[in-house]
C-alpha cells in the first residue's frame, strides 16, 4: 500500500527529474527552434561540461556549482569551434548534411572523452549537496534545490535574452526569414554562430549538475540527446519556457508510472505520451515559431 | 671495410637472423574481443589489461611470441559478432578471449561456433548462453554462484526477514534476480518489493519508496555501476531506513570506492576476486599478478582484470599444450586441453563441464569497510567481520 507521504515524495522527485530533463535539452531545443540544426552532438556537450566540473572539483577542489561557468564557456567553445570549422560549409545544402555532421562530431567527442578521462563512470560527490533537508516528512537534498533552481534561472534567462536583448532578437529574425534579416542589415552568420554557440553554453551548464545528480561517462550523452529530442518535440518547437512545463510532465508522469505500476513502464510512458502529443497536437504542447 | 668484411659481417647477421627466428618459433595467434567503446568500455578495457599481462607472461615463460589481436565490439552485440568473425575468419586466431555482456557474448559465441574457434568468455553470466553446448564455449564464471553467495549471506549472516529487490533489465540481472528471490523465498524470507527497471534510469526515488512502504530489511540491486550511483544517492536524500546495501558485480571496484567516497561504506558486493581472496595454493600468484599489474599499468586490478588475464592465461596454454607454435593447429586438441583443466587459480578451482561452465565456481560476498573489501561469505573465505546493520547512509 502506497503511503500518501510516498506519493507526495514521488511526485516532488517527478519535478525535480522534469526540471533536470529541461535544463539538459535547452540546448538542442533552442539550437533546433532556431536553425532547424539538430544537434546530434548536444548530449556530448553537455558530457563535457561534466567533466570539465569534475577534473575541477578532483584537481582543485572547485565547487561545481562554481565551476558552472566554466564548463559552459568549454561547451560553448567546442560548439562555436565546430560551427565555425564544420557546420557553416555544408549549412546551405541538405538538412541531412547537418544531422550526420553532429552525429559524427558527437562519435568523435565520445572517443575524445575516452582517451582524456578513461572509460571509468564519474560522479561528482559534494557533502553539503547531497545532504538531505526535510520538510513535513518529504525530504530534498541542496543539490536538487540548486539543480532546479539553476534550470529556471537558465531557462528563465535564454527566454528573456531572446525576447528583450539585441542579440536576442537578430537571432529570432534570422531564424524567421533569413533574407529579410540579411537585407535589414543583421549579419545572419553572425547570428547563426552565435545562436549555436549558446546551444554549446546551455548543454555545458547541464553537464555539472548531470555529474552531481546522476554520473558522467563517455557514452552517456547520447541518451542524453534521445531524451532531449523527446522533450523538444514534447514541448513544441520553439517554446522555451515551455520546456521546464513539459518536462516536469514528463518526470512526475514517469514516476507516477512507477509508484502506481511497475518501473520497467516507465520509459513506455515517455514514449506512449511522445506518440500521443504527435498523433493530437504535432505542434507540440506549446508550440509555435519563434 | 674490405669486400671480404662486408661479406663476413653480411652472413653474420643473417645467421643470426635465422638463429633468432627458429629460437623465437611461430607465433601464437590469440584474439581478443570486449568493449573498448561504448557503456561497458570500462569493463572491456580491464578485460584487456589482464589479457595483455597475460599475454607478456606466457611470451616470457615459453619464450613463445603472441600476436595478441584485439577488436573493439563498442558495446554493441552485432559488432561483437563481427569482432570474432574477423579474429577467426580473417586474422585466423588460435582462440578467442574477451567478451563482456551476456547480450554482447551470446551472438558472438555463435559466430565463434560456427568459425570453429575456442572462445573463453569472462563477463557473461547468464545461464541460456551454455544451453546450446556450443564445443567451443568456455567461461569462468557465471550466474548460480554470484546468487549463491547473495542469498546464502542474507540467510546466514545478515539474518533478513524482508528483501527488496531491484534490478535492470537485462538479461544476466534479469536473471539473477529471479534466482535469488526464489532461493530466498524458499528460506522463508520474503520479498515484498521486485521491480525491474531500465537501463538509463536516474530518478529511483519512486522504486526506494516502495521498500519504505513494505518495510524492508535490504535493498538489493542487481545492476551496474551507474544502477548503483544512482540507488545510493536517492537513497541518501530518502534516508531509506534499511539495514544494509547490496549489489550483484562491479560494485566493489576500487573506482567504485574512488567515485563514491565515503557513500561505498559498508555497501555488499559479489566479486570473483578480491585481493588477498585467494585460496593458499594460489596466494603466490595472486600476488605476482597484483605486482605485475601495479607496475604495467599504475592501478590496481579489479576482478575483471583477473578473469581477463586468466582467461589469457588458460587460453594460450591450451593453444601451446595443443601444438599450437608447431604451424598445424588443431581446435579440437585446445579444445580438449581445456576440458581436461581443473587447476588451482586466484578465483578458485578452475575446471569445465561438459557445456563449457566452470564446474566449482562460487563468488564472494564482500563489505566495504574503509574503503577496503572484507570478505564476509561463504565463511571459509571469509577475511573480516560483519558490520550490521550499517548502510552509508546511517538508515535503520
Amino acid at each position: 500500500m502506497t503511503s500518501t507521504t510516498s506519493i507526495i515524495q514521488s511526485i516532488l522527485s517527478g519535478v525535480i527529474e522534469g526540471t533536470d530533463y529541461a535544463l539538459y535539452c535547452l540546448g538542442l531545443a533552442f539550437v533546433f527552434g532556431i536553425m532547424r540544426i539538430i544537434n546530434l552532438a548536444h548530449g556530448e556537450l553537455l558530457v563535457l561540461g561534466g567533466y570539465i566540473a569534475y577534473w575541477l572539483l578532483v584537481k582543485w577542489g572547485v565547487n561545481p556549482v562554481l565551476a558552472i561557468p566554466i564548463a559552459a564557456g568549454a561547451a560553448g567553445g567546442m560548439a562555436l569551434l565546430s560551427y565555425r570549422v564544420f557546420l557553416q560549409r555544408i549549412r546551405t545544402g541538405s538538412e541531412l548534411n547537418t544531422l550526420i555532421l553532429t552525429f559524427g562530431l558527437g562519435i568523435f567527442l565520445a572517443n575524445l572523452f575516452l582517451q582524456l578521462w578513461t572509460a571509468d563512470i564519474r560522479t561528482i560527490g559534494v557533502d553539503w549537496m547531497e545532504q538531505p533537508l526535510m520538510l513535513f516528512g518529504i525530504y530534498i537534498s541542496l543539490g536538487e534545490i540548486t539543480a532546479i533552481t539553476i534550470s529556471l534561472v537558465v531557462v528563465l534567462g535564454l527566454h528573456f535574452f531572446l525576447t528583450r536583448s539585441k542579440m536576442g532578437m537578430a537571432i529570432r529574425v534570422t531564424a524567421i526569414d533569413r533574407d529579410s534579416a540579411a537585407l535589414a542589415g543583421i549579419n545572419v552568420e553572425r547570428a547563426d554562430l552565435v545562436a549555436f554557440s549558446i546551444g554549446g553554453v546551455l548543454a555545458g551548464v547541464g553537464g555539472p549538475l548531470l555529474g552531481m545528480l546522476a554520473h558522467i561517462s563517455p557514452g552517456a550523452g547520447v541518451a542524453i540527446t534521445v531524451k532531449a529530442f523527446v522533450l523538444t518535440v514534447l514541448a513544441g518547437v520553439g517554446s522555451i519556457p515551455g520546456l521546464i512545463v513539459a518536462g516536469i510532465i514528463l518526470g512526475v508522469g514517469e514516476a507516477m508510472t512507477v509508484t502506481f505500476t511497475n518501473a520497467s513502464y516507465r520509459e513506455l510512458f515517455g514514449f506512449v505520451l511522445f506518440l500521443l502529443i504527435l498523433l493530437v497536437r504535432p505542434q507540440g504542447l506549446f508550440g509555435r515559431r519563434l | 671495410m674490405t669486400i671480404r668484411t662486408v661479406i663476413t659481417l653480411s652472413v653474420a647477421f643473417a645467421v643470426c637472423l635465422c638463429l633468432a627466428t627458429a629460437w623465437a618459433g611461430p607465433p601464437i595467434r590469440l584474439g581478443a574481443q570486449a568493449p573498448q567503446t561504448g557503456s561497458l568500455a570500462k569493463h572491456g578495457l580491464e578485460q584487456i589489461k589482464g589479457i595483455r599481462l597475460a599475454a607478456e607472461e606466457f611470451q616470457k615463460k615459453y619464450n613463445t611470441p603472441v600476436d595478441l589481436r584485439v577488436y573493439d565490439d563498442e558495446s554493441d552485440g552485432q559488432k561483437a559478432v563481427a569482432a570474432v568473425e574477423k579474429l577467426a575468419g580473417v586474422d585466423k586466431v588460435q582462440g578467442i578471449v574477451g567478451g563482456y555482456g551476456s547480450h554482447l557474448v551470446g551472438p558472438a559465441s555463435e559466430a565463434a561456433e560456427r568459425y570453429d574457434t575456442p572462445y573463453m568468455i569472462t563477463g557473461a553470466v547468464d545461464t541460456k548462453l551454455s544451453a546450446k553446448k556450443y564445443k567451443n564455449f568456455f567461461r569462468l564464471n557465471f550466474m548460480p554462484g554470484y546468487a549463491a553467495a547473495q542469498s546464502g549471506a542474507m540467510k546466514d549472516i545478515l539474518g533478513a526477514k524482508k528483501v527488496g529487490i531491484l534490478y535492470n533489465s537485462v538479461s544476466a540481472t534479469a536473471e539473477i534476480a529471479e534466482y535469488v528471490k526464489a532461493q530466498l523465498t524458499s528460506a522463508g524470507i520474503q520479498v515484498p518489493v521486485f521491480e525491474k527497471f531500465e537501463k538509463g534510469t536516474t530518478n529511483f526515488k519512486p522504486i526506494l519508496l516502495k521498500l519504505k512502504d513494505a518495510g524492508c530489511d535490504v535493498l538489493l540491486v542487481e545492476g551496474y555501476f551507474p544502477d548503483y550511483v544512482g540507488t545510493i544517492k536517492d537513497a541518501k536524500i530518502l534516508k531509506l531506513p534499511v539495514k544494509a546495501y547490496v549489489g550483484a558485480w562491479g560494485i566493489g571496484t576500487p573506482e567504485f570506492t574512488r567515485e563514491l567516497g565515503p557513500m561505498s561504506e559498508y555497501v555488499y558486493g559479489t566479486s570473483v576476486w578480491e585481493m588477498g581472496t585467494a585460496p593458499k595454493e594460489s596466494k603466490e600468484e595472486e600476488a605476482a599478478f597484483v605486482a605485475d599489474y601495479k607496475a604495467k599499468f599504475n592501478e590496481e586490478p579489479s576482478y575483471i582484470a583477473m578473469l581477463g588475464y586468466l582467461s589469457g592465461k588458460f587460453m594460450l596454454e591450451a593453444i601451446h599444450k595443443g601444438g599450437g607454435e608447431s604451424g598445424a593447429y588443431d581446435p579440437e586438441k585446445t579444445r580438449s586441453v581445456l576440458r581436461a583443466l581443473d587447476t588451482m587459480s586466484p578465483i578458485g578451482r578452475v575446471a569445465f563441464d561438459e557445456k563449457g561452465d566452470p564446474k566449482y565456481f562460487v563468488a564472494v560476498l564482500f563489505q566495504t569497510q574503509k574503503r577496503n573489501q572484507v570478505v564476509i561469505y561463504p565463511k571459509d573465505r571469509s577475511t573480516g567481520a560483519v558490520v550490521y546493520p550499517a548502510v552509508p547512509w546511517g538508515g535503520k
